[in-house]
């Protein structure tokens, strides 16, 4: 009997302790069971005291967007508030984890809430969010405000477009590019691909015929993982799915090639990064951020061993846009931020401090955003950015990219034949 | 004899190759929240201590990334789920062990029935339900946690309480104990490595729930720890050797409690594994 009570005793001591250690984060509580509740009230009040910082009047709009951990959401939103004493941006911070931000603003939008008044999308979102009335159409804001579509990244201009209307504007565009060992290839074939005048068979043969030099150990990477990375680098390799069996015939034969590691098909952007990153592959498809990765420390690769190519048939467009909750209370201020930081001054500080590529256009040029960027001073990258195709649109989008996934896949790895394949990707198009 | 020595052997060696098997993934992260980002992957990625070993992982995962805060309230939104779930569960168990009202089995497959429900299917529901009531982003979530934990332990508890002999509560009755006196100080203290295996149990799964909180919390002050593991990573690469360093910090007090309160957890799994 006294060992049970001794136990019990336990048992609580461990639990309250437990309580008490737990809490001294947020309160200096005493370790009785109303802690929970003080401690329910003081991270309330807590919640409540950050969602009214700034100075007591403006009006704080909220904005759901992840953290790059490079300042530039940061300047974009001190920049906003400096500038203008009406509104102040309450910054809620999402995770980088796409599929998980997708399903935390889904349900918070279907449940009607208008917690956020700006979130970040991105780009094959906009189809979905707009079919099902969760974000606002932007263009009579547009209009007043003197915006063209022309004034913006062509692809991303896309993406966010659903039934002829504007539903979301660029953030950043991201797009496939090229990286290749300048040090490996020489003159002559580097210009040629710079210029992006030269076909995917051209390119294999160039991989064949380079594989192994310099300490290689493989010819070229991408990604060909059955995920939404297959879609884009088929988008690319079938020109914005105009030709589909020409398209996919030259993947497998990438595939198949023994230029290209022999589990390509369980690569993702990581990979291919790190393959490129470590010196083991001559050529690498993969987005803008390699770069910065080159400069860090452990690289085997220098950012001067390299260059950037455009894929021969257009870049698939990635990056990220802003949209405007339809069921935000404060759509006036939601949309002064969401025009500042997409072509007003905002979109500059955001672009030269997290080194992006605008997606306003005319920011391209722009002396600080270049310094910020050096490969918008390359030749090949300007190329592949004015030439960004987006992927197929559609108000089902991840349905319609999964069953794109799947049956790509597939004939990649063999287990059916092109043309049963190209009729069924054809067929998920229409 | 040598039969005998034989099959020890065989057991040493199945217990040994188990042991490697389940310890290698721990020793791995262990040592892999030592290493620098690049020596992850690479021609260096199977050395056992890196060329050049580093604290920076722990450095950035403590102060940088708020895991110590995630730890903190992991820790007390399990508690109050732990207490919470204990105490509304040790009463309904025992009104449904002692007392004999109509549609007891329906209500305890009711019980069961809704700790069957897929957690995706009612996390629209319950954000409803939680931001029309404005408590999203508070302790509030234990609640939601305590739904997935109630009803495992309202059946756990039932059948601990059933193993206490009637006679022991007759005489309570008669020494004059009323219904509340006779189940906090003679069935609860008795059934209690049963309390015990519901409240380790409670406090686990609240303490590794992903969907809910990472749903209902999204602010930063209140993320839990399995939800701000998942911050520790870029658009297209994953940190691991923070992960790898974030992983030893979260796992160490769990440990510790495992360690200090190991027998009990064992008495208590092992009291209800048998129906007397």
């Amino acid at each position: 009997m006294k060992k049970k009570v001794l136990a019990l005793l336990l048992s609580a001591t461990m639990v309250m302790g437990v309580t008490a250690c737990g809490n001294s984060s947020s309160t200096s509580g005493d370790t009785t069971a109303e802690t929970s509740d003080t401690a329910v009230t003081a991270e309330a009040a807590k919640t409540d005291a950050a969602e009214n910082k700034g100075d007591g009047n403006r009006e704080m709009i909220t904005i759901f967007r992840s953290d790059d951990g490079n300042g530039a959401m940061e300047a974009a939103i001190k920049g906003f508030e400096e500038s203008q004493d009406k509104y102040g941006v309450n910054w809620v911070v999402a995770t980088n984890d796409t599929d998980q931000t997708k399903s935390q603003l889904n349900t918070a939008f279907s449940a009607g809430s208008s917690e956020y008044d700006l979130a970040s999308i991105d780009t094959v979102w906009a189809g979905d969010m707009a079919a099902a009335g969760y974000i606002e159409p932007l263009d009579s804001y547009m209009k007043d405000a003197g915006r063209s579509v022309a004034d913006y990244n062509k692809g991303s201009i896309q993406a966010g477009t659903y039934n002829a209307k504007t539903y979301a504007l660029p953030l950043y565009p991201d797009f496939g590019v090229l990286f290749f060992r300048s040090d490996i290839v020489p003159e002559e074939d580097s210009a040629k691909l710079v210029s992006g005048d030269y076909t995917w068979d051209e390119l294999l043969a160039m991989a064949e015929k380079y594989k192994g030099e310099g300490g290689t150990k493989t010819g070229i990477t991408f990604q060909a993982n059955q995920y939404e990375g297959l879609v884009c680098n088929a988008n690319e390799f079938t020109s914005n799915y105009t030709k589909v069996k020409d398209g996919l015939e030259v993947m497998k034969k990438f595939v198949d090639s023994d230029a290209t590691p022999d589990d390509i098909l369980v690569y993702q952007e990581s990979e291919a990064c790190n393959s490129y990153v470590n010196g083991e592959t001559v050529f690498s498809r993969n987005w803008p951020y390699v770069w910065g990765t080159l400069a860090t420390e452990g690289s085997a690769v220098a950012q001067d061993q390299t260059n950037v190519a455009p894929l021969p048939e257009g870049a698939c467009i990635g990056g990220w846009l802003v949209a405007m909750n339809a069921k935000s209370e404060h759509k006036e201020g939601a949309w002064a931020f969401l025009d500042y930081i997409t072509a007003g001054e905002g979109q500059k500080l955001f672009t030269s401090t997290g080194g992006y590529v605008p997606g306003y256009t005319a920011y391209v040029e722009d002396a600080d955003v270049l310094a910020a960027n050096q490969l918008l001073s390359k030749e090949g990258f300007i190329t592949a950015l004015n030439n960004t195709i987006a992927r197929p649109a559609s108000d089902n989008y991840q349905e319609l990219s999964d069953a794109l996934q799947i049956s790509m896949h597939k004939y990649l790895s063999g287990k059916t034949e092109l043309d049963a394949t190209v009729t069924e990707v054809e067929g998920l198009l229409k | 004899m040598s039969k005998n020595k034989v099959f020890n052997i065989v057991c040493w060696i199945f217990i040994i190759a188990f042991l490697v098997v389940s310890v290698f993934p721990f020793f791995w992260i262990f040592i892999s929240s030592f290493k620098p980002e690049a020596e992850i992957f690479g021609a260096n990625c199977y050395r056992i201590i890196a060329e050049n070993p580093t604290l920076d992982n722990y450095k950035v995962v403590i102060f940088e990334k708020g895991m110590i805060r995630a730890v903190g309230n992991s820790f007390a939104m399990s508690a109050i789920t732990t207490i919470y779930v204990v105490v509304v569960a040790s009463m309904s168990a025992y009104i449904i062990s002692r007392f004999k009202f109509k549609g007891k089995s329906i209500l305890m497959g009711l019980i069961l029935a809704v700790a069957m429900f897929p957690q995706m299917i009612v996390i629209g529901p319950i954000f409803n339900m939680f931001y029309k009531m404005n408590i999203l982003n508070s302790y509030w979530v234990c609640l939601a946690y305590s739904t997935i934990t109630l009803p495992s332990a309202v059946w756990i508890m039932v059948a601990h309480f059933n193993q206490v002999p009637l006679a022991l509560e007759e005489a309570a009755k008669i020494d004059g104990c009323s219904t509340w006196m006779t189940l906090w100080k003679i069935i609860f203290p008795i059934a209690a490595p049963g309390v015990f295996t519901t409240a380790i149990m409670s406090f686990i799964s609240a303490w590794n729930e992903y969907l809910l909180s990472c749903t209902l919390n999204i602010d930063e002050k209140v993320q839990t720890v399995p939800v701000r593991l998942s911050y520790l990573k870029d658009q297209f690469t994953v940190f691991w050797s923070q992960i790898s360093a974030a992983t030893v910090v979260v796992v160490i007090p769990t440990l510790l409690i495992v360690l200090l309160f190991q027998k009990r957890i064992v008495a208590g799994i092992a009291n209800g594994a048998v129906k007397e």
